[in-house]
């Protein structure tokens, strides 16, 4: 015998041609005076065999309906990605103005919901008496001291 | 494809309709279920629709295609349901075959040819089945898509030396599981 025998899987490669010209030579030669050898890269052929007499499978009749379908829904769901994208993205400065105008709208509608007094309209209206307002405030407690006295007077 | 990335959409469907009984019978063998087959090769041309825009012809387009079919395959036999089924499967010895797949070869109109037959290729179905997924996707796609050892690195992210292990173990493993049809004059 020419060479010592190869190891299996070499010759598994050699069956799917991937060895090299050198190494393919050399196994041919080896194969040629090697009967175990031979045997085993049959077995390994008969392997494939097998598989490649599987009856191969045709396709459904509704195959090709459904996937088309499958494909309608993609489309029609990254058209809605795409115009969602749009509107979020291409009209920001737009958004960005209603967001303002609404913010704005709140604020003064908020307002008109706690309507000044009367007094703080004086108040607002008379500025200078801001000062005198603690004044104000002391004789409010003076006259409530005096009507204490008179009731004190009284009993 | 590149002109389907173009924006050809015959182009899509001329890709589908040349690839999909390829496609098909990959996933058909990988899982051994027809619907579930039909179901894997519609949501890898799913796939390839939706990555129209990231295609880059760096190898073959049936090699990228077939990188997507095994992803497929690989996440869908990882699912409960998949796997329940396949547990159903192991009791019964002979599944099901397909009904518009009448049988090939000399037993054709012999009863019991014909059922030597179709009980063989449920075997063979089953031991795929049985491989470990590695050695499963390497074999398939080595001899029923004939891609080479570099190709199928590529598709299942494996370097070509641990390709060719993995073909070997396959070929091994199906010749440990059908050894009833590896003697010398088998039928």
């Amino acid at each position: 015998m020419s060479n010592p025998c190869p190891k299996e899987p070499l010759l598994s490669a050699y069956l799917d041609s991937e060895l090299t010209d050198t190494q393919a030579d050399e196994l041919r030669k080896h194969l040629a005076d090697c009967p175990g050898c031979r045997r085993v890269l049959e077995s390994l052929g008969h392997a494939d065999t097998l598989i490649r007499d599987l009856p191969p499978l045709s396709p459904s009749a509704a195959f090709d309906r459904t996937f088309w379908e499958k494909i309608e829904t993609l489309e029609r769901e990254s058209r809605y990605r795409l115009w969602a994208r749009h509107i979020f993205t291409g009209w920001r400065p737009i958004w960005a103005g209603a967001i303002m105008a609404i913010v704005v709208a709140v604020l003064v509608y908020s307002g008109r919901n706690d309507p000044l007094s009367p007094e703080d309209v004086f108040i607002a209206e008379h500025m200078e008496l801001l000062e005198d307002y603690d004044m104000i405030g002391q004789l409010e407690m003076l006259e409530q001291l005096d009507a204490t006295e008179m009731m004190k007077d009284l009993s | 494809m590149l002109q389907f990335k173009a924006g050809d959409q015959r182009a899509f469907q001329h890709l589908f309709d040349k690839h999909k009984k390829r496609v098909i019978n990959y996933c058909f063998r990988y899982c051994g279920n027809a619907a579930m087959a039909e179901e894997m090769a519609q949501e890898t041309f799913l796939r390839v629709y939706k990555a129209a825009r990231r295609y880059r012809p760096k190898a073959r387009f049936t090699t990228w295609l077939f990188k997507i079919a095994a992803n497929v395959c690989r996440n869908e036999i990882r699912k409960p349901a998949y796997r329940a089924q396949v547990e159903s499967l192991n009791g019964n010895t002979v599944p099901e075959l397909p009904s518009d797949n009448g049988p090939t070869g000399s037993g054709c109109g012999q009863p019991d040819a014909l059922f030597e037959e179709s009980e063989r290729h449920a075997l063979v179905r089953a031991a795929i089945q049985r491989l470990p997924e590695q050695q499963r996707e390497a074999l398939l796609l080595r001899v029923n898509e004939e891609f080479s050892y570099r190709e199928i690195g590529r598709q299942i992210n494996r370097p070509e030396g641990h390709v060719k292990t993995l073909i070997y173990r396959g070929r091994q493993q199906l010749k440990k599981m059908l050894g009833a049809y590896f003697g010398v004059n088998h039928e």
